[in-house]
């Protein structure tokens, strides 16, 4: 019953004599999701590259509807019907919505005259193949996240995919428009499209897979169906040993000083009348779905979107905080959801991205910061946050995702600030990095830190926290203390209206 | 859905809604301090003046969109013109004006092809490309052909030059148009028609969209771009040979210089700097309203040494108005996604 659509066999591939595929034989049939897990370096991104035709493996073969290819190209792989859906969907934002989605069949591959209502027709067609309403004329760079990927789909659609990889494709969506997307996959697997998901997102890769598979340095070692897998197994068979995620902290004790008192502050359109105490050492967890004002909370604490409404005092202190010069002046550090193009210098060394918060502590005598003062300063955090480089000279870009993280924390660590706001602290960290970072989180606070965690994360805020704040429409839905709740009924709660 | 949609038309259709307003204003302003103004002859001489700046301007926006900035074009024009005018000099050459034409344009494309290999090959910024070239083109023309101007065009070039295509008896004599302002109309309506009815023209948006995209999707962009270098060199040719048809001599280097003006003309007309943006109505308005401004402040009494500073403010203003406006648009955005 199930036809092998593609074959990957006994696929090795090294870079300069380093291993990233070795012997990797996969097989995905006809109306399959599948889904492909495995920490960063793994092989994931490596293997799917050999699926697409850009890498050309060592050894191996790759056998699609019985035909067996000495090598494939990305003609090949186009023409088998394989569509990739990157991280960042790929779309052109100065096009519409019906150009980008006919873009391969009129454009890439079209005659010389192009048609705008030939475009339109394509698009509508492959639209309403996963029943998505939009406006295929607006451009495509209007649209939310969440629209954006399901253009992505359609265009992927829209050119006959057999095989629809999502790389990561889930790393910015909210869990609403998760649902929305597995559903979409459930719905592309009736109409016989295969899917091969990449995901760091667990749940996500439980839920919705017919057949799992775990690479883990190189090598495959899970390949089976998804049914009766549960996280623990697959976190085993991605890391090789047990991480625990199911750290339950216990409420701060009420003696604790409070670090930051929020008092019925507001803002139009983003949330109204908020209230919350935060203690010293305490990690206080914030979610909601996107929209509900976790976010836009996050950035008026830090003065970016400054409150209209409401006071907020530290430690005792009433404060005004209009700009981020005024948060950093009254210790609130806050670590954006995007490190790459808000928390990170990406071309810059490590050690400089860790100095500049603190590049007037580090003068020297005459005034001027040397180059062995921001060595040893990156060097001391890189110590310190067991960062993974062989040299802090080397540029940012060159870490893997965790590590990237650890640098944007080391930052904001180094200026020892009294309040530390961190909005997806963990988001594309692989499952090891990841619970390091929230235990030196954790050991932070010990400190006598404040922190407030936002995330979609539900597994990770649980595994942090002390306190879990849900908000909705811009206001608070609901605080609990961690260990009265779980994450079955922070999940209902999340969902409710 | 419709809103949407209407807001999209709204802005995409602002900054050239926006130079129609500034035209008209400075039209009737002009025309109110010197009723001199209005008249048939001044008219055609302001469009004489675009003809030629207008065809620099659609070789440099076709580069624009794709994610470019051109700085080579004047080079090229005047480079393909004079060695275009040496050759059929050499040749004893005594046929049509439209020769020169047709001589320039295989240099044009030669240049721009240059300009694309580079581009399109090794990933070079096109600025640092053309800044390159540019010297390049100049040099070897001074080199190779000497630097002296060619005033003994062809017969057949002077005959252009004082063919008409209209002629309008105003009072005081008769002023006439020539037709090589009917050739950028033509190619003007030609670059719109390739950029919004054919697969190559929206693969030139889609370049500057994002250019990693189009090369995921198959497309062999190392040849989008030799063949878009290509034909921007060969539009930029055309514009020389019609500005030694137009002032009756080769000048070596007689539109150096040009390049910063027509750059911001284009940006003037809406297109995006970055590239995935620009139209051939609004670089045309753009590169009027200059012409406006560098042929009439004259006539109104201003000294023609504030000529620059009268352009600089209108172009700073024209470049800053839809930069203001688009920062406002994405703060109101973030405020309604977060």
């Amino acid at each position: 019953m199930a036809e092998p659509l593609v074959s990957l066999c006994n696929i090795r591939k090294e870079f300069a004599g380093v291993v990233a595929l070795d012997d990797v034989s996969v097989t995905i049939n006809k109306g399959q999701v599948c889904c492909l897990a495995g920490e960063n370096g793994s092989g994931k991104s490596t293997l799917i590259k050999v699926l697409s035709g850009m890498y050309r493996p060592e050894h191996g073969t790759i056998e699609v509807d019985g035909h067996v290819y000495e090598s494939f190209t990305p003609a090949d792989a186009i023409r088998s019907g394989f569509q990739f859906i990157y991280q960042d969907f790929s779309l052109l934002p100065n096009l519409s919505v019906a150009e980008n989605i006919a873009f391969g069949e009129l454009v890439a591959s079209g005659g010389f005259l192009y048609s705008v209502q030939r475009a339109r027709t394509i698009a509508q067609r492959a639209l309403s193949r996963i029943n998505f309403h939009v406006d295929v004329d607006a451009p495509a760079g209007e649209l939310t996240l969440a629209e954006r990927q399901l253009v992505a789909i359609a265009a992927a659609l829209a050119k006959d995919a057999r095989l629809i990889v999502m790389d990561e494709a889930t790393t910015a969506l909210s869990r609403k428009e998760v649902e929305q997307l597995l559903a979409i996959i459930e719905d592309l697997r009736s109409q016989g499209v295969s899917t091969l998901f990449v995901s760091h997102k667990l749940d996500e890769v439980v839920s919705i897979s017919d057949h799992t598979i775990v690479l883990r340095n190189g090598t495959k070692v899970a390949d089976r169906p998804a049914e009766g897998m549960n996280r623990a197994e697959l976190i085993n068979a991605m890391t090789g040993k047990d991480v625990a995620m199911n750290h339950v902290s216990e409420p701060i004790s009420a003696d604790a000083p409070i670090a930051l008192e929020v008092s019925h502050v507001s803002r139009p359109h983003c949330f109204s009348d908020v209230s919350f105490q935060l203690h010293e050492g305490e990690i206080l967890g914030v979610t909601g779905l996107l929209g509900s004002g976790r976010d836009t909370l996050a950035l008026a604490l830090f003065g970016l979107l400054p409150i209209t409404e409401g006071t907020i005092s530290i430690y005792g202190e009433r404060v005004s905080i209009r700009n981020p010069r005024d948060a950093m002046k009254h210790g609130i550090g806050y670590v954006p959801a995007d490190r790459l193009t808000e928390g990170l210098f990406l071309d810059h060394s490590i050690a400089s991205n860790v100095a500049i918060r603190t590049i007037k502590q580090i003068r020297n005598a005459i005034g001027l910061v040397t180059r062995g003062a921001i060595v040893r300063t990156g060097q001391d955090w890189v110590d310190r946050l067991h960062i993974k480089t062989p040299n802090v000279a080397n540029p940012v870009s060159g870490l893997s995702g965790g590590n990237q993280q650890r640098v944007v924390l080391a930052k904001w660590l180094s200026g020892k600030p009294r309040i530390l706001i961190l909005n997806g602290p963990t988001v594309g960290v692989d499952i090891k990095s990841k619970s390091e970072i929230l235990d030196q989180l954790r050991e932070f606070a010990a400190d006598g830190m404040a922190v407030i965690v936002i995330s979609d994360d539900i597994p990770e805020l649980l595994d942090v926290s002390n306190r879990i704040m849900l908000m909705r429409s811009g206001s608070i839905a609901a605080i609990r203390e961690r260990k009265d709740i779980t994450e079955s009924n922070l999940n209902e709660l999340l969902v409710e209206q | 859905m419709r809103t949407i949609q209407q807001r999209f038309k709204r802005t995409a259709r602002t900054q050239e809604a926006i130079l129609l307003l500034v035209i008209a204003i400075v039209v009737t302003l002009l025309t109110a301090a010197n009723p001199s103004f209005m008249t048939i002859s001044n008219i055609f001489d302001i469009l004489r003046i675009m003809t030629v700046s207008g065809m620099m301007a659609l070789s440099c926006l076709l580069i624009m969109i794709s994610g470019g900035v051109d700085v080579s074009f004047p080079a090229v024009a005047d480079a393909a013109a004079f060695a275009g005018a040496t050759i059929l000099l050499q040749a004893h050459f005594n046929g049509s004006g439209l020769v020169l034409f047709l001589t320039a344009i295989p240099l044009g494309m030669l240049m721009g092809a240059i300009n694309g290999f580079f581009v399109g090959w090794f990933r070079i910024p096109t600025m640092i490309v053309t800044l390159g070239t540019q010297s390049l083109f100049y040099g070897a023309s001074l080199y190779f052909l000497g630097g002296v101007s060619i005033f003994e065009l062809p017969q057949g070039t002077k005959d252009l030059a004082q063919k008409a295509l209209i002629t309008v008896d105003s009072g005081s004599g008769t002023s006439s148009l020539g037709p090589l302002f009917l050739v950028l109309v033509i190619m003007a309506i030609g670059v719109s028609l390739l950029l919004h009815r054919t697969s190559f023209g929206r693969s030139i948006y889609a370049l500057g969209g994002n250019e990693m995209v189009v090369e995921r999707s198959g497309i062999n962009i190392r040849l989008r771009y030799l063949c878009l270098y290509s034909l921007a060199g060969a539009i930029s040719a055309i514009a020389g040979a019609a500005n030694a048809t137009i002032y009756r001599n080769a000048n070596p280097v007689g539109l150096q210089g040009q390049e910063m003006g027509i750059i911001a003309a284009v940006v003037l007309g809406g297109a995006l700097i970055t590239g995935g943006k620009g139209s051939v109505t609004g670089t045309l308005l753009g590169v009027l309203l200059i012409a406006i401004i560098q042929n009439s402040l004259v006539l109104v009494g201003i000294p023609s040494t504030w000529q620059n500073v009268v352009i600089g403010i209108v172009l700073a203003a024209g470049i800053a108005i839809p930069a203001v406006r688009h920062l406002i648009d994405a703060r109101n955005k973030t405020e309604v996604l977060i």
